[in-house]
């Protein structure tokens, strides 16, 4: 069986990086279900030689066991909600609030600052469902878009920061989002961990990274990339800065009572004011409402759906039950546990190098790996392999899920950063080094830290223990954001014209915040172990050699290449 | 679509509305009311309202009789509510002196008999044997609820019922989730069985029977409303891909990322609050190819758009598809004029 094991594993990675390298060029749905049915053909040949008719006649029930209804219709009844938002004007509404806001004392950039955080702030099941809507809004902000109040480079920096919060606040989204599963995992010991154990530490780590993702674009991605945004700057003679004629966005009524009635839904699904129900009651009552009282027809909730998140899901719950079902996990908790054996890795650089493996191997939705990896990281702990202890496993958990959720930004498979680099007019990949480096270096340990010093910490306000683990977070994350920014500003010092150069340098920058990340990570999990911290820098730096030399070293000009022909 | 239609060319009429998103609403509505009694009334006030808004529309602005029909389909409801109401009143009065319970299991003949109740998931179904008018034997047949209640309160119930021989009312069970719906159910359940055995039980007639079960059938709680809720959304979704399906040229606009990239090389960008040419995608996914025919005249050709999409869609082959579907469409209705006019 567990040879078994490693022939449907090596199916289903050998695929997966089939697409992500462009060799299969079919949805990554398709090559989902393709891997589920060749793994259950080799699993169903193998059971019926090993063990008989009646092995294979069970693994239908295996297999589809791993299929979680929740995330799916939740996620759906989500999307049917903001479907029924844009179809009312309820995105006009939103827009004209922030109008208001941008002429407040908060004035422009405390409106743009809110406006990056919107999609943490509202913590939706994709992030792609108020990128779709508000990303045509920012590039309005340009020179381009008519309102010319943000410069080219001012306006790379908002579309990459925002497009970065959007693609990863599916995580501490409580109404169907990938953190949930993780969530669901934790919940067989910490009794309230459906309650969202993991939410705050994913969404803090998501605002830190979503500034030094804005510091990268700016100082590093600009200067690697310098031709690859085909955004216009404004014609000389026109200014930018307030410049630009004010246009006035009105909503509809109706937009305004779409939003509330959306903010009710919401909030009714997150806190649960009226008794225990199904967050998809909630949701689907809140889109009826709309169709009421605002007048919206059915075609406007359909019109919300994005299928990619759904069947993504649908096809990595699949193909994950095709690997539990014909040995899989099994044969990549053995590999995983055969790293724990290499004395210079042991159990911290292994998990150092785990909670990056969707950065390494981003896809268009975290959720197709996420329903695959997150059962053999609950094998580490108790479960199984007693590497971890439960609340060792929630710092795991809590540092691999925002780490995962936030993969498909920069996924070249047409994930959420995709949306990003289309408004920008960049070219695929501009965003990937930026989004990767934030991920790793900034959001993994930051959530551990998070995890560790407030999830977990039983205390009072007036316990002295609360004060110090309040400044300890503070301390780490100044710590982690002020490294990797001087990181930033050093290496954007260093760039010359020559990209080999600058490439180099950008990698070395990953390699020392990989293991730095590596390190915080084994301290959230081991405290002052020095071996274990040492294991878990040796990690770190192994996962950002594999992130960073799959940054592009320079971009693709493919389009280029259709539009004029091959350059020679 | 016309009953001549149904009766000529049987297999064109059924191409044809399942072509049409109306009919497969309706269509997943009678699926859900046949699985689920519970949903049967909401659903059936669901299509109503719908057709009600759509038909009055109709009949506004071409006098389209349909409204009318409904109308007097909804006549017929409430005279058929009116005399299952009666009949269903008087039946219950006369049960009500001949009730099984304590002891009126002097009246129940020996025998074995099968009876069903609601529990908290689904039908509860029990075989109840009696001798001698006692209850001597019960044997649970179908039971989809927690078993833990099954293990603990009804095997209580149930060894007190044997003890006793006859039914009586149980103690209020411990707070599980949905345990008193499942004894309730349970109790029911072997009160419908007993009742089975009283000679001249009185029954609902046919109609009553009929209506109830066709329009009314269970109760709703709130286990339904939660049910229709992700019911409904897993019709929607399927019914959002299969409508590409159906339409050929189409079907890839299901594997759309809504990734915008194409959106990015677009010359065009949005035109009319569309994004441009993703939203093209989008538009032929809902059905709605008149509308991507309207925007068709900002396509510039250009073809960037299929460079850059992740997938290969792009705007010029979404159009060709609309084109189509637009053309076949005026086909078989100017077809269907032709016919009516002969």
């Amino acid at each position: 069986m567990e040879f078994l094991g490693y022939i449907t594993l090596a199916i289903f990675l050998g695929l997966m990086l089939l697409t992500l390298f462009g060799y299969i060029r079919t949805p990554v749905q398709t090559v989902l279900v393709l891997s589920t049915i060749l793994c259950l053909i080799v699993g169903g040949l193998f059971r019926f030689t090993a063990y008989g008719w009646n092995s294979v006649a069970l693994m239908p029930n295996e297999f589809l066991g791993g299929i979680i209804l929740h995330p799916i219709t939740a996620l759906l009844t989500g999307l049917f909600l903001a479907g029924g938002l844009k179809a009312s004007g309820g995105f006009e509404a939103l827009k004209a609030i922030l109008g208001y806001l941008r002429r407040s004392p908060i004035g422009l950039v405390g409106t743009l600052v809110i406006l990056i955080n919107l999609p943490v702030i509202s913590s939706l099941p994709c992030g792609r469902i108020l990128a779709a809507a508000l990303l045509p809004l920012l590039f309005t902000f340009g020179f381009e878009g008519g309102l010319g109040i943000l410069t080219k480079s001012q306006l790379i920096v908002l579309i990459g920061a925002f497009t970065r919060n959007s693609m990863g606040s599916c995580g501490p989204s409580p109404i169907g989002g990938v953190g949930q599963i993780a969530e669901g995992f934790l919940g067989s010991f910490f009794p309230t961990a459906s309650d969202g154990i993991l939410r705050a530490p994913q969404a803090f780590a998501l605002m830190l990274g979503t500034a030094v993702v804005a510091l990268f674009l700016k100082f590093i991605s600009q200067k690697l990339y310098p031709n690859d945004v085909a955004l216009r700057e404004a014609p000389a003679g026109i200014a930018t800065q307030g410049g630009g004629s004010e246009i006035r966005i009105k909503a509809p009524i109706q937009g305004f009572i779409a939003l509330a009635i959306f903010v009710m839904s919401l909030l009714i699904a997150i806190f649960q004011p009226l008794g225990k129900m199904p967050v998809q009651s909630v949701l689907v009552a809140g889109a009826l409402l709309m169709i009421v009282v605002c007048r919206i027809r059915l075609n406007d909730l359909l019109e919300g759906i994005i299928l990619l998140p759904v069947t993504a899901m649908a096809a990595g719950f699949l193909a994950a039950g095709a690997l539990a079902a014909t040995g899989g996990f099994v044969a990549l908790a053995s590999i995983l546990n055969s790293l724990v054996s290499i004395k210079a890795l042991g159990v911290a650089g292994m998990l150092a190098i785990f909670v990056q493996f969707q950065t390494i191997l981003p896809l268009s939705c975290a959720r197709i790996l996420t329903a695959a990896l997150v059962p053999t990281l609950y094998l580490f702990g108790p479960a199984q392999f007693n590497f971890l202890s439960w609340s060792q496993l929630a710092i795991v958990m809590a540092a691999y899920i925002i780490n995962a959720t936030t993969s498909c930004g920069p996924s070249p498979l047409g994930g959420g950063g995709m949306m990003g680099e289309g408004t920008m007019r960049a070219e695929t990949g501009f965003i990937k080094g930026a989004y990767t480096f934030a991920s790793m270096a900034v959001m993994a340990p930051m959530a551990a830290i998070f995890m560790k010093f407030l999830n977990l910490s039983v205390f009072q306000p007036s316990d002295p223990g609360f004060a110090r683990n309040i400044y300890m977070i503070a301390a780490f994350a100044l710590v982690i954001a002020g490294v990797n920014i001087t990181f930033i500003l050093l290496g954007s010092r260093i760039f010359n014209p020559n990209v080999s150069r600058n490439f180099f340098v950008q990698l070395l920058g990953f390699l020392f915040s990989g293991g730095i990340g590596g390190g915080i990570l084994a301290f959230a999990l081991f405290e002052l172990d020095t071996t274990k911290i040492c294991q878990g820098v040796l990690g770190g730096i192994i996962a950002a050699a594999l992130i960073g030399l799959m940054a592009p070293k320079t971009l693709s000009k493919r389009l280029t290449a259709t539009l004029s022909g091959p350059t020679p | 679509m016309t009953l001549s239609d149904l009766l000529h060319d049987p297999v064109n009429f059924f191409w044809n509305a399942l072509k049409t998103r109306g009919v497969r609403l309706v269509a997943y509505a009678i699926v859900v009311a046949s699985i689920f009694p519970s949903s049967r009334f909401i659903l059936l006030v669901a299509v109503i309202l719908a057709l009600g808004s759509i038909w009055r529309k109709e009949y506004r602005f071409n006098q389209n009789p349909n409204i009318v029909y409904l109308l007097v389909f909804i006549a017929f409801l409430l005279i058929g509510y009116i005399v299952t109401f009666v009949n269903v009143k008087s039946v219950d009065e006369l049960r009500f002196g001949m009730t099984p319970w304590g002891d009126g299991i002097y009246q129940v003949t020996d025998g074995k008999y099968i009876g069903e109740g609601q529990g908290y998931r689904g039908p509860i179904k029990v075989e109840v044997q009696v001798k001698d008018h006692k209850i001597i034997g019960i044997e649970t047949l179908a039971y989809p609820d927690l078993i833990s209640v099954l293990d603990n309160q009804i095997k209580m119930f149930k060894q007190g019922l044997l003890a006793r021989g006859r039914l009586f009312v149980p103690g209020q069970p411990e707070m599980l989730r949905g345990s008193r719906q499942t004894l309730t159910g349970y109790v029911n359940a072997i009160q419908d069985a007993l009742s089975k055995g009283i000679p001249d039980f009185p029954h609902y007639d046919w109609f009553s029977r009929t209506f109830l079960s066709l329009f009314i059938g269970q109760a709703p709680n709130r286990v339904t409303l939660n049910a229709l809720a992700i019911l409904f959304a897993v019709f929607m979704v399927f019914e959002y891909a299969f409508q590409s399906m159906l339409t050929p040229g189409t079907g890839r606009s299901i594997n759309c990322y809504n990734c915008a990239s194409c959106v990015g090389v677009c010359p065009v960008k949005e035109v009319e609050g569309v994004q441009m040419p993703m939203g093209l995608v989008l538009l032929t996914r809902l059905g709605n190819y008149e509308r991507v025919m309207e925007l068709s005249k900002y396509c510039v050709g250009c073809g960037r758009c299929a460079a850059k999409c992740p997938i290969g869609n792009s705007g010029p082959l979404v159009i060709s598809a609309a084109f189509q579907a637009v053309m076949e469409k005026k086909r078989s209705t100017s077809t269907e004029n032709k016919r009516d006019t002969a």
